[in-house]
């Protein structure tokens, strides 16, 4: 009896190899599955075997055949095909010997066995696909081609590299349903859960007809890109030149894309269309669009008498109201105007009425944005004198400054009470430094700024905000600041000229710490810069930049077989 | 009863200490690599190769040593090993003062490669150094043995295989002896027919062959170790090594860059294989040649590693049961392949020894396809995350164990 029950224990301990969460291989290498309340038991008997999906379906390999079977053991795919990889994001790839193919977690066909290429669905739901003769085309997750084959679009591969072939697959910024095909000039957009799409053909001959008259081939026009969409509304600008007519100029148009994919022009607008070849065009210069927001648009011009107009324009492209200038609405629904009788700025709601009165000479806006910031403060002249004020007409900062300006750190303000030296304050007025700087160089983040101090040489100071501490960095210049990492402060600075030596520049972090000097050209300590400015702070000495120029440079040179290189291609 | 059930306590015990024991892991040394190209300039696909080269990813089972120089250029046909170009470029020099990350100029070193790659204490380290402990100092001689001596170079002289010549040359071969064939066995039977039939066959081959939609390299691997014994480690430690400037070791150190060498350890050809284009853009060339360029020299190292013992590689056992070791085709790995599974132990000098404890091999039809892009054309076997073995012999296997493979292989 004892002997028996020896038996049976030590059995049943070398049977069992393997218990996790149901799946187990017993002592010959066989897969199984067996879950805690038995009610799916499947006996060792696969070579290969993973967990169940959702669905209830788990892959299984015998004898170098792959297939799918059900929690019962029954067979959903036989065993028949070459390959299965494991579920991802819900979809298996099949090999078989026709090709790739793709079923669901259901172990069903979305794409059966013929393609050569089939690349993870993306956010929006979407992948690409190739023939196994390199057309390509963009599928749903139900395996619909929503992107016609024979068009060749980019993709990313396993290295995350973008493997270009023209025509481009882009997304919107910020819309991922949206994406388009530069080559095909097709813009794809899912509406109700299903794609859609317009062709850029469709739109451009909408405003060439409108805005020059011509449509068709005796047209070139430039499509400045799609804007992003705003309340369902594209904006497009184009930069048209037109054969045999000596026309150019710029048209902007607002669309309303459709679920049913029509195309409505809303409003356009053209900027001289008729200048004559030879003349110098700016039309970028002068000419301010803004996208839709709280169901406005926005589009100001040169009229033809040299002034400026802006016009607000409704989601029917109703034009509804003009002022001599406006900013565009931003998201809460205000918007600064020029007031079109006495040529004052204020700002106005979504109906048109003022919530500051149009009061003042001149206005900024933080960081140079297009619309008034959310938080609604903005700086403004009154009387000659700059202050701020925020959107309940409250003031922040006295109206007392000869100059004033926003610093590209958050709601840091530039001010001088003399406009000839300079201090800090932030946007509620509390001081930082006071007014000792003969200039202050914009920075990206509260920490520390750099600037020359007044009457003290002109050597350039970087100043930690929070300490009050300024250092000399012994640099003549500042050029750039980049926006980096936590490990640099939050931004790097470039300056450059070091003790009347031209050649030599630096790049500073936020902490004022010194990242790496000696740098030849200025342009390197920039790339340098943008280079390592997500990376974790690494502290780089001239010889080390030397060998990371090196690497970056010798690598790719070519050098015979029987050439002695020269010692400063090596870096060691 | 009381005994049985004593026993079946002990029993189940012991089977659940020894399900859930673990070594403590012990991370072991890879060797450093340096890999050069030779291009040949005179042949189609030479630049393709040529930028693909130095985007190509480091075979995963070593560390980069790259230099600044990478690629090396030959008008002529045959293959290039390179030996001219690092003998005359005194690379072996460079290797070293890599490790040591010395400066050209002034001679000043350091050892913080060597700590970070050898996952030495790092105070322990810098306190050697400075006191200069050259002789008897484990940790400095396992450094030497496990890292400095297994720094290795591999000259990838790189050659397009023109697949249409091929086919040409292949139809032209396959026609003569198929017209022979036609001749001989219409002289023997009387009959044409059979001839043509033959005939047939060899332009049905051709069209094959010429249908290829592939990019063929064949690559000749040459490989070079550093040469790094206590003779030369102790010239390097007591004459050239400094953690300041010094201008009298730059200048020893640039007058005798000849006691540092390279020796020639053997080479590989790669089979030149079929590389499938499922999962590739055929519009895309590039990818194609960085397919076949990284697969070959894969090859080529994972044969050079399976030839040569100081070039082969240890990996870790993931899991126990199954045995699962995350290496797989790149390495070559066949169901033929044994592997035996050594267990690491660490001294009190902190030096890290092994002992076989056990043979395994590869269980049939799960070998875990980890080469280059398999992922892409869904290759049997590429989403598995490691191989799954068996056991041929031995004892006890727990996670955290390294295998090593068998030179006595049959693949």
């Amino acid at each position: 009896m004892r002997k028996r029950i020896y038996i049976i224990i030590i059995t049943l301990l070398a049977i069992v190899h393997y218990l996790n969460a149901g799946l187990y291989v017993d002592n010959k290498g066989k897969y199984g599955y067996l879950d805690e309340s038995r009610a799916i038991d499947i006996p060792c008997k696969y070579d290969y075997m993973t967990e169940f999906t959702e669905k209830g379906v788990a892959i299984v390999q015998k004898r170098n055949k792959w297939g799918c079977i059900d929690e019962n053991g029954k067979p959903v795919l036989k065993l028949r095909y070459l390959y299965i990889s494991n579920f991802e994001d819900g979809f298996a790839k099949v090999s078989s010997e026709d090709g790739l193919g793709l079923i669901n977690e259901e172990g069903e066909f979305v794409l059966t066995t013929q393609w050569g290429l089939i690349k993870p669905f993306n956010k929006s739901g979407i992948a690409i696909v190739g023939t196994k003769d390199g057309e390509m085309g963009v599928i749903n997750r139900k395996g619909n081609i929503v992107c016609g084959l024979g068009k060749k679009i980019s993709y990313y591969d396993s290295e995350y590299q973008r493997i270009d072939i023209t025509p481009n697959m882009d997304t919107v910024p910020g819309f991922p349903e949206y994406f388009y095909i530069n080559d095909s000039e097709t813009f794809y957009y899912k509406a109700k859960g299903k794609f859609k799409y317009v062709r850029r053909e469709t739109l451009r001959n909408i405003i060439m007809k409108a805005a020059f008259n011509c449509q068709g081939t005796d047209a070139m026009p430039t499509i400045s890109g799609w804007s992003d969409f705003q309340d369902g509304i594209i904006k497009l600008t184009a930069t048209v030149t037109v054969a045999n007519s000596s026309k150019i100029g710029v048209a902007i148009a607002y669309y309303n894309i459709k679920e049913d994919k029509t195309v409505e022009l809303l409003r356009f607008y053209k900027y001289k269309s008729e200048i004559e070849k030879g003349n110098t065009f700016k039309g970028t210069d002068i000419f301010l669009s803004y996208k839709f927001n709280c169901g406005y648009g926005c589009y100001t011009y040169i009229d033809q008498q040299g002034n400026t107009k802006s016009t607000i324009i409704d989601k029917y492209g109703k034009r509804v109201k003009y002022f001599n200038s406006a900013f565009g609405f931003n998201k809460n629904g205000y918007m600064i105007v020029k007031d079109s009788v006495n040529g004052k700025y204020g700002v106005v709601n979504t109906n048109f009425e003022y919530v500051i009165n149009p009061e003042y000479d001149d206005v900024k806006l933080f960081r140079s944005e297009p619309v008034l910031p959310p938080y609604g403060k903005f700086l403004a002249k009154k009387d000659g004198n700059w202050g701020e004020i925020d959107i309940n007409g409250k003031i922040m900062i006295p109206f007392k400054m000869k100059e004033t300006f926003y610093s590209t750190a958050d709601g840091l303000v530039g001010y001088s009470k003399d406009g000839e030296k300079f201090g800090l304050m932030n946007d509620n007025g509390k001081l930082i430094t006071s007014c000792k700087f003969k200039t202050i160089y914009t920075s990206l983040s509260s920490k520390s700024v750099c600037g020359k101090l007044a009457g003290i040489g002109g050597k350039i100071y970087a100043y930690n905000l929070s300490t009050g501490d300024s250092t000399e960095t012994g640099y003549d210049f500042f050029y750039d600041v980049i926006k980096a990492g936590n490990d640099y402060g939050g931004q790097i600075f470039i300056l450059g000229t070091k003790h009347n030596n031209d050649s030599s520049y630096a790049l500073i972090d936020g902490n004022l710490n010194l990242i790496l000097d000696d740098i030849s050209k200025k342009n390197d300590a920039i790339a340098i810069g943008q280079e390592i400015r997500e990376k974790p702070f690494v502290k780089m000495s001239a010889i080390d930049y030397k060998r990371y120029k090196l690497l970056k440079s010798s690598a790719f040179r070519k050098y015979h077989t029987s050439d002695v290189v020269s010692e400063s291609d090596w870096d060691y | 009863m009381r005994k049985i059930l004593l026993l079946l306590s002990i029993v189940i015990l012991a089977n659940v200490s020894l399900w859930g024991k673990k070594i403590e892991d012990i991370d072991y040394k890879r060797s450093s690599i340096y890999s050069i190209l030779v291009n040949h300039t005179d042949q189609k696909y030479a630049a393709n190769i040529r930028d693909v080269f130095c985007k190509m990813p480091m075979p995963d089972k070593y560390n980069e040593h790259n230099l600044s120089v990478r690629i090396l250029t030959t008008g002529n046909t045959t293959p290039n090993d390179g030996s001219e170009f690092l003998k005359k470029n005194h690379v072996a020099s460079r290797l070293v003062g890599k490790w040591f990350n010395r400066n050209q100029q002034t001679g000043e070193c350091n050892t913080e490669l060597i700590k970070e790659r050898g996952l030495y204490n790092a105070s322990e380290f810098d306190k050697m150094m400075a006191e200069q402990i050259i002789r008897g100092n484990s940790m400095l001689e396992d450094a030497g043995e496990e890292l400095i001596a297994n720094t290795f170079v591999i000259v990838n002289d790189i050659r397009y295989i023109d697949a249409e010549q091929q086919a040409k040359a292949g139809a032209a071969a396959a026609a003569v002896f198929a017209g022979i064939l036609g001749a001989v066995t219409g002289a023997v039977t009387g009959s044409r027919d059979l001839g043509r039939a033959v005939t047939g066959i060899g332009v049905a081959a051709a069209g094959i062959i010429s249908t290829i939609k592939g990019f063929k390299v064949i690559v000749h691997t040459y490989l070079y170790q550093l040469e790094w014994n206590d003779e030369i480690a102790d010239y390097f430690y007591n004459n050239i090594y400094s953690a300041v400037p010094d201008r009298n070791k730059v200048a020893l150190f640039n007058s005798n860059k000849d006691a540092f060498k390279l020796k020639y350890i053997g080479k590989q050809i790669s089979k030149g294989r079929d590389i499938s284009c499922m999962g590739v853009n055929l519009d895309t060339p590039d990818q194609m040649i960085i397919k076949a360029c990284t697969r070959a020299i894969d090859e080529n190292c994972a044969n050079l590693a399976k030839n040569f013992e100081q070039f082969k590689i240890k990996e870790k056992i993931v899991t126990a049961s199954p045995i699962i070791v995350p290496i797989g085709k790149k390495e070559e790995i066949t169901e033929n392949s044994r592997f035996e599974v050594l267990e690491a132990s660490e001294n009190k000098d902190g030096r890290v020894t092994y002992r076989q404890v056990a043979i395994i091999k590869p269980s049939k039809g799960l070998i875990w396809d980890n080469r280059y892009m398999a992922k892409e054309e869904n290759a049997i076997g590429s989403s598995l995350n490691g191989t799954s073995f068996y056991k041929v012999s031995g004892g006890e296997i727990v996670p955290g164990m390294l295998v090593r493979e068998l030179k006595s292989s049959k693949n």
